[in-house]
Formats: C-alpha cells, structure tokens, sequence
C-alpha cells in the first residue's frame, strides 16, 4: 500500500479509474479488487456503486457478504462509495423530494450494508435533501458528501447554498468531496485521441479548447460553444462531444478548495495522466499545498479518467505513478503546513 | 465519445433468430442506467431504418417493447451486460449486415440548462458484420 506519514491524508483508488480493466474478458468485481491490492494501491478503496455492483440499488444479503468478503480478504480500506441520485429517471419530470429522498436513503443504508463510511451524492441533491438525510447519515455514521466536480467552483450558487447549509449544521456527517476536475490548468491531450477517432474536426477541438481556456465562468459559455460549433459545421452528436469538454474540465484556481474547509469528507484524486512524474493537466502541488495547510487526513481516491478518451495507457500503472508523485507531494509539505 | 464506443456493437453482436435480427448491444456509459435512460436507439441495418415502435428489447432477461422501456424506471441495463435489439429485418447465420446506430443514452443526474433537462450521451456505430445463427 502507499502509506503516507501520520495525520496526512491517505491514498487510495476508486474502481472507476478501471473502467476499461472492467469490461475485458474474464474481469469481475474481485479481480479488480484484488489486483487493486496486489498492486499496493491502497489503503483506501472507492467504488461507483451502479458501475460495480449488479442489482444496485437493492443488492441481496447474500451479495451484500460477498462483496464484504472480498474487501476483507483483500486488506484495503472502504473509503467511499459513489452513489446516485438520478433526478432524471423518467422521460419529462424530475424526481419530487420524497422520491429523491428515497431514492438516495435506500443508496445510504446500502452502503452501511457494505461498510463504506463515506457515500458520494453529486450536486443535484439539494440542500433540503440533505438535511433530511443528516438523521438517517447519523444514525447510520455514514456520511454524505456532495461531489464538486467541473463545470462546479467555490462561485457556483448550488456551491454556495451548500457552504451555508453545512456552515449551519455544524456536523461532521454532510460535508464536500473536491474533485480535481474543477480546478484544472489544462484540457489532456487525451482529448484529441478522442475526437480524432469520433471524426471531430481538429478545429472543432481547437475551437472548443480555445474557448474554455477565455476568461468567466465555464457554466456560461455552453450557448456561445453550440452556436460557433453550428457554425463551423459541427453535427448535434459532435456538438454534444464538445460541450462533454465543458461539463467535464473546470479551471478554478486549485487554492480555491481552501474555502471548502472544514467541511471536507472525503477527496477525489482526479487525474487524465502523468507524465515523467507529474501532472500537466491539474496542478497537484498546489492542491497537495491546500489540503495539508487544512490538515485534512481523510482519504484521495485515485481517480484516473482518460479513460474515457483514450486506451492508450495502463490504468494501474498511471494510478502507481500518481501514488509516487502523491506521497512525495505531500510528505515534502513544510512542518509546519502539517 | 471514447473508447467504450467500439464495444456498443460487438464483433459476434448479431444473431439470425426465427423472426428477425438480433443485435447485442453494450452501454458507453461507466455506470448501469436505469432503462428509461435508453431515449434516443436511431438503428439502420443494411441502409434501411428501423421504426423504434418496432423494436423491442432484452434486458435483464426481459423482452419489452421498446417504447415500454421508459416505464421501467426500477430496472437497470448493467454496466458489462448485453442489451438485445430484437429487429423485424430477415437476416440467416452467416448473412452480413450493415449495422448504423446512434445511441442516445439519458444521463440521469447529468442535468444540463436552465430547464434542468438530462444530459443525453450520444454513441454511433457503422459496422458491418455476419450474424451468427439461433434459428430452430
């Protein structure tokens, strides 16, 4: 395991980082577990409960101990799991609170099932639901965190409605959980391998970075990408590609997650590759700066997502050189930082 | 967009059944989506289109029609599982087809706009493969 000295913040990995590892052959849930431990990526171990486990949200007792059994056997830590609130289940309506608050309640009390401390809910689930669930996420002592992740910064209204509320309630049971993905310096180059092979035109891309790379918020410049993309000859599926960019790469100054302090419950550590050692495309050092000035000891989850661009490198190995890069980051904070 | 878009449509997907085609299909999405989330299945097979009123749908071991699927909010096509598009078109094993489809998954929690409206993540495929054979 990559242990880091005591009262920094822990590593880990979430199983979404395999998403590719997952759908080769003879791949199932304790094959990645295991390896994920064989490897010594630990000692904290996330999953995305709809991606990894078949019959979420309602898993049977009899799964509900195999997937213990292999967490067990394996010596990581259970760190977090991922849930979801998925406002958007039917054609034409959102969710109504009751039916979000059960929705996410069923998520929670399965994830006490499982073990996991921490669940992750994304910033759909509104204020009012999570302090509906603070009694459940107590009586449980399962926390809640809400996952701040790109197009999302500190200046979002949903952003600050939450700091009211957690600021409020004072509890260690609903909290933050920083994703790198908002406060990144540059789009990865994954990117063009992507849009290369979708047949999106270099200057579509080009076009796209250029405007995330302007000044202002990133939420609002969604109408200016689809107008332009139109324009230069983008198809609505290509213009949905592009505007992922969006959704999927902020660029909030990394010392920004300061402000998220105290209420942290948990970190995700975003990235879209290493390369000779270090980051190019999120500015780790200065993030790694933050959270041992905050003296947060909680867990990072690895979370390696050029996946979703690219097969070119081994998801394993990217997650082990962000590991080295991670606890030398960390253990090089001055002492007096910790 | 990525790498999961090549696995949509497999190279052993088709299957020449008694009454028609059936092609397995596998979600570009990282997470199981309930079936609702299927919204948008724009499938050609040998340049002609197939109405989606006369599709249906595998899932879960479950044949339903396809447009039933936007009931079925409490069952979910899981992230390494097939789903099978049953199609009206004559096919026999060994037979090639062509097989142009644009995916159009409804992320749930994915709300975009000011209307809140899902993210819808599109996949396409333009492959043309040789069925394998089921027929009785």
């Amino acid at each position: 395991m990559t242990d880091t000295a005591p009262g920094l913040p822990r590593l880990g990995t979430t199983l979404f980082s395999l998403t590719l590892e997952q759908r080769k052959p003879g791949r199932d849930f304790a094959s990645l577990v295991a390896e994920v431990a064989a490897r010594g990526l630990g000692p904290g171990l996330e999953m995305v409960a709809f991606q990894s486990l078949r019959g979420w949200p309602h898993p049977s007792d009899e799964q509900v101990r195999e997937v213990r059994g292999v967490v067990e056997v394996s010596g990581l830590t259970p760190s977090c799991l991922a849930i979801n609130n998925d406002l958007g289940l039917y054609p034409g309506r959102l969710l109504s609170d009751d039916e979000s608050y059960e929705y996410v309640a069923v998520q929670v009390r399965g994830a006490a099932a499982l073990g996991f401390p921490v669940t992750r809910v994304g910033v759909e689930t509104s204020p009012a639901i999570l302090e509906r669930l603070l009694p459940l996420a107590e009586q449980l002592g399962v926390k809640v965190g809400v996952e701040i992740h790109a197009p999302l910064t500190i200046d979002a209204p949903p952003v600050a409605a939450l700091k009211e509320l957690f600021t409020r309630l004072d509890t260690p049971w609903l909290g933050f959980i920083p994703d790198m993905s908002s406060s990144m310096r540059a789009i990865p180059d994954a990117v063009d391998d992507a849009h290369r092979a979708a047949g999106i035109a270099p200057e579509l891309t080009a076009l796209t970075k250029a405007l995330w790379a302007e000044d202002g918020p990133t939420v609002a410049k969604f109408p200016e990408l689809e107008a332009r993309a139109a324009e230069a000859g983008a198809t609505p599926p290509q213009i949905g590609n592009l505007k992922m960019l969006f959704t999927m790469h902020g660029k909030m100054a990394p010392e920004r997650w300061a402000d998220f302090f105290p209420h942290v419950v948990h970190v995700h550590g975003k990235f879209y590759g290493i390369v000779d050692g270090a980051d190019p495309s999120i500015d780790w050092p200065a993030v790694a700066r933050v959270l041992v000035e905050q003296g947060y000891d909680g867990f990072i989850s690895s979370e390696y997502e050029a996946h979703a661009y690219s097969d070119r490198w081994n998801a394993f190995d990217q997650i082990r050189a962000q590991h080295d890069m991670l606890k030398g980051l960390l253990e090089s904070q001055p002492v007096g930082a910790r | 967009m990525g790498p999961l878009d090549d696995q949509v449509v497999r190279e052993d997907s088709l299957t020449a059944t008694d009454d028609g085609l059936d092609i397995a299909i596998y979600t570009h999405w990282y997470r199981a989506l309930p079936l609702p989330s299927l919204k948008r299945v724009d499938l050609t097979v040998d340049g002609r289109p197939v109405d989606p009123a006369v599709l249906s749908v595998t899932v879960n071991g479950q044949r339903y029609p396809f447009e039933a699927l936007a009931e079925k909010g409490d069952e979910y096509w899981f992230t390494t599982d097939p789903a099978v598009l049953h199609v009206p078109v004559e096919s026999a094993p060994g037979r090639k087809h062509r097989v142009q489809l644009l995916l159009g998954l409804s992320i749930p929690y994915i709300l975009t706009g000011p209307d809140r409206v899902p993210l819808v993540a599109p996949s396409a495929t333009d492959k043309t493969l040789t069925a394998a054979g089921s027929l009785t």
